[in-house]
């Protein structure tokens, strides 16, 4: 069976950017940057597992120098003459230092290596850059699929010891734990735990949050 | 979406009490906790008075209701 986000139910529930919340927990995100004058106009931008662009046509319209990235091809990628690369995260073919911004939308929690990635990004990141993330928090359970990003989840201090581990600082923290509960209840609503297979744990989700992060390369 | 879920009654053919009309299947919004939730329900094609079969409000509706409200 496919990874939930790979499901055709799933993308008709989550909507263009594949994550809870949507395109509203990335805008509150990027507003806080920009009400802390973090977010200048020609940023360039690089969305880490891009999907179908949603992230991208919100950081256009931040003013961002915009580049896709995922490791499938994206082919029904929303946003049109712009770079899109594919490429593994562990591995990005950028140069050392050459973006101001990253954004990682609930990509690490599906990650083998998590710390490789966000290494990753710290490398291509310049001094001072920024980056985005979003993620779910908690206890990781034994009982989703390994592939499963309920599987990836961490308490919410593992997750700031790895941010720190690889070279970040906090800088702001926000819960959109709400959005995921919606989220869950709407995959329980329309489909069941048929349609997903062990990918969907019913109401083993209420156990999770969901919170985004603003980092600093320190 | 194109996947809304359709629900029938536990059983038997049902009339709106009031207009004495059967019950349509149509498309119904739920709303629960600042969440929309369509579905296609049994419901009076004059007075829209909709019934919410009892698996449906004991099951489904009930999970539902729960993982928003972190019960």
């Amino acid at each position: 069976m496919k990874p939930l986000w790979e499901q055709e139910l799933f993308q008709a529930i989550a909507s263009e950017s594949l994550h809870p919340g949507g395109r509203a927990v990335t805008y509150e995100g990027l507003q806080w940057l920009r009400a802390h004058q973090l977010l200048p106009c020609g940023q360039r931008a690089v969305d880490f597992g891009c999907g179908r662009g949603a992230t991208l046509a919100l950081l256009k319209q931040f003013g961002c120098e915009i580049i896709g990235l995922d490791r499938t091809p994206q082919r029904a990628c929303s946003v049109t003459d712009i770079p899109l690369i594919c490429a593994d995260l562990a591995h990005l073919p950028l140069h050392s230092g050459c973006i101001d911004l990253g954004v990682c939308e609930c990509v690490l929690s599906v990650l083998s290596d998590p710390t490789a990635g966000l290494l990753e990004i710290a490398r291509v990141l310049a001094p001072c850059g920024l980056c985005l993330v979003n993620d779910l928090s908690g206890e990781a359970s034994g009982q989703c699929a390994k592939a499963s990003c309920l599987h990836g989840a961490k308490a919410l201090e593992q997750w700031q010891k790895l941010f720190q581990t690889t070279g970040f600082r906090l800088l702001h923290t926000q819960d959109h734990s709400a959005a995921l509960r919606k989220l869950a209840a709407q995959l329980l609503w329309y489909g069941d735990k048929a349609s997903f297979g062990s990918d969907f744990c019913g109401l083993l989700w209420q156990k999770f949050g969901y919170h985004l992060w603003l980092l600093q390369k320190e | 979406m194109g996947m809304l879920p359709e629900y029938r009654p536990d059983q038997g053919e049902w009339l709106c009490g009031r207009c004495r009309l059967p019950l349509t299947q149509e498309k119904v919004p739920v709303f629960y906790l600042n969440s929309a939730f369509d579905v296609i329900l049994p419901r009076c094609p004059q007075c829209g008075f909709t019934l919410v079969p009892k698996f449906l409000a004991q099951g489904k509706m009930l999970e539902v209701e729960s993982l928003l409200e972190e019960k």
